[in-house]
């Protein structure tokens, strides 16, 4: 293709992102402003994109780059047109940016978006993720200062799957997505200085067991097989820390409520898969065992008489996923390869201070099981009695119920049930999803007319 | 958490690959300037003296591959790029050599062995370490040429990979990409 041919298809393609952005800004159907605002920096990326082209800043040697650019704007798009009300669990929405805006921060907004495959995820932050990498290259062009220049709030995509939209309770998993926020900012300051040594004594190890006539003749055939493996354990190394993090920040966001909603999740995935096999990311036993550890802990100052049972009901499910974690089918997958071996020793010989530093970042109080047992045990019980979930106390003198406790609560009525009636609890456990839901969406109501009264 | 296959190929990605993703464009787009200017400085009728911005360009893509090519005596993986860039130098180490193989199998009327390929890389690491300083020995024309070619693959390299998940591709594209010698 010559190169005016191609600038007139990238000039195109910008442009009509740009018009879909604008036609999505007009929708009216959202939660929140928050899509409206990422349609706006989209449409800003795409308008900065045809500037660009057209003053001829991106030459053609850039014109792949600027496609890639173009590629991610729309697919980033979809996530804009798929959060509007009727796609998402709307009543809890508002609730969760609350939670959110407590947990990381008030600069930081959120799109929720379901997806059809079944997985939780986060991305962002998109404004950084535009202004300070994809457009890096050309960061001083007056049509990119332009673009991003009242960018500052913090922008994410929390995703959810499609087919649990109105299942408040597995979207405790919301809460270990957020945890990426921290992870990624311990990964920035941290991550490097953990990897350097881990890098140089894994070459060594590495180096020793290279086989060279296997590439006899080619001059770069050892450092190439040495630069795949270090890549992989790179890989390997920085998804595990990511997610580890992840999940302890979920733990102190929601406490026990994360911990059942990761277990059930991993109930439909092997426990022990390698990380080669699994995205690198780590076996899902290794992660359940370190959260199992942080309940445990939890679960040491736990002294409520008034409890209506949730004290026992815990400590129940505490040792049941015990007998789960002590097995370490998974240790010996990571003992099986020099790069899981490598990696995993460096990561337990310093995970107490990468957990420490990563958890210093955190801006909520620690969630604790031992300090609430007494309100989750009320709002345990009015789900025992087929009430909404959303308040503690007798009217008039009521509050409204945490969303972390209220999620607490649910999970611990549905094992109950579950410890009651095996599977035949399957029907009334939704109906206890469904008063969570509604407990959530209700607390929010009464918090905010609290706020109006103030 | 996901189902392998997804998670290999999902065009969605977590916030960590967003991190990633995000710099290994801005490396991806840094790298083809820097090869342009070479390239550049290739032709014959080409007297420009080089920008400051293009020296700033060509001293970073200098520091960039130094530490990606681990060979190097000057190699420093410690200090020097960012957290994110030193990452990426990891990433785009297995690139790196791979493209340095194909250059010493398939360019014997440029390169006629491996030594003299090294001495090349060596010339222009200092070159481009210099920020392509007038008091710096300029590499030869085969150095420029080999550095502008190295570059621009590297960069289309990791071009590549940020297209494979969205394209399925089961193998990334770095085995296609080709000097052009």
């Amino acid at each position: 293709m010559n190169v005016a041919t191609h600038r007139a298809v990238l000039l195109r393609h910008a442009s009509a992102l740009r018009e879909t952005a604008t036609e999505l800004m007009d929708r009216d159907d959202f939660a929140t402003s928050t899509p409206v605002a990422l349609a706006r920096l989209l449409g800003a990326a795409a308008s900065a994109i045809e500037a660009l082209l057209r003053s001829g800043a991106i030459r053609e040697t850039l014109f792949p780059h600027a496609q890639e650019v173009l590629e991610h704007i729309g697919d980033h798009m979809r996530y804009v047109e798929r959060s509007r009300i009727e796609h998402t669990p709307w009543s809890m929405i508002q609730a969760l940016e609350r939670f959110v805006h407590e947990s990381a921060g008030p600069d930081v907004d959120f799109v929720i978006r379901p997806r059809w495959s079944y997985m939780y995820g986060v991305e962002g932050d998109f404004v950084r993720y535009y202004r300070d990498r994809l457009f890096a290259g050309w960061a001083s062009e007056p049509a990119v200062l332009e673009a991003f220049a009242e960018s500052e709030r913090r922008l994410f995509v929390l995703s959810f799957p499609r087919s649990e939209r109105t299942n408040a309770l597995l979207h405790a998993n919301f809460a270990h997505e957020m945890g990426h926020s921290v992870a990624d900012q311990w990964r920035s300051a941290h991550f490097q200085e953990f990897w350097v040594p881990v890098e140089k004594a894994l070459r060594v190890k590495l180096a020793d067991q290279y086989k060279p006539q296997e590439n006899q003749g080619q001059l770069f055939a050892k450092e190439q097989w040495l630069a795949e493996r270090t890549r992989e354990a790179q890989r390997i190394a920085d998804r595990a820390l990511v997610e580890l993090i992840a999940d302890q920040v979920g733990y102190q966001l929601l406490g026990p409520a994360s911990l059942f909603a990761a277990a059930e999740f991993a109930s439909r995935e092997s426990l022990d898969s390698p990380p080669g096999d699994a995205g690198h990311y780590p076996p899902w036993r290794y992660r359940l065992r370190m959260l199992h550890e942080r309940l445990v802990a939890d679960l040491e100052s736990l002294n409520v008489d008034n409890d209506y049972g949730c004290s026992r009901l815990i400590k129940d499910w505490a040792a049941s996923l015990h007998s789960t974690v002590r097995e370490a089918h998974d240790a010996r997958i990571l003992r099986s390869r020099t790069v899981y071996q490598s990696v995993y020793e460096a990561i337990a010989a310093s995970w107490e201070e990468i957990r420490s530093r990563a958890l210093s970042l955190v801006i909520r109080p620690p969630y604790s099981f031992s300090v609430r047992a007494g309100v989750i045990g009320e709002l345990v019980e009015r789900l025992r009695g087929g009430l909404i979930p959303n308040e503690t106390g007798v009217f008039p003198n009521t509050s409204p119920a945490g969303f972390d406790d209220i999620l607490n609560a649910g999970w611990l009525r549905v094992l109950e049930l579950r410890a009651e009636l095996g599977v035949e609890a399957h029907h009334r456990e939704e109906h206890v999803r469904r008063l969570t839901l509604m407990g959530i969406e209700t607390a929010e109501i009464h918090r905010r007319f609290i706020e109006l009264q103030q | 958490m996901i189902k392998n296959e997804f998670r290999r190929w999902s065009t969605v990605c977590e916030m960590s690959d967003l991190t990633t993703t995000g710099t290994k464009f801005e490396v991806a787009v840094r790298l083809q300037r820097a090869a342009d200017l070479l390239s550049g400085l290739t032709e014959e009728a080409n007297s420009t003296p080089v920008s400051d911005s293009g020296q700033a360009d060509l001293r970073w893509a200098g520091e960039f591959l130094t530490t990606v090519d681990w060979r190097e005596p000057s190699s420093n993986q410690e200090v020097g790029l960012s957290s994110a860039l030193a990452y990426e130098a990891t990433e785009s180490r297995p690139h790196f050599f791979g493209a340095l193989e194909r250059a010493a199998a398939g360019s014997s009327h440029l390169v006629k062995n491996g030594d003299e390929l090294i001495a090349d890389l060596s010339s222009l690491y200092r070159w481009l370490n210099s920020g392509a300083s007038p008091e710096a020995q300029s590499p030869s024309q085969r150095a420029l040429k080999l550095g502008a070619n190295l570059l621009a693959a590297l960069s289309m390299a990791m071009l590549a990979e940020l297209r494979a998940p969205r394209r399925a591709r089961s193998e990334l594209f770095a085995g296609e990409i080709s000097f052009g010698f």
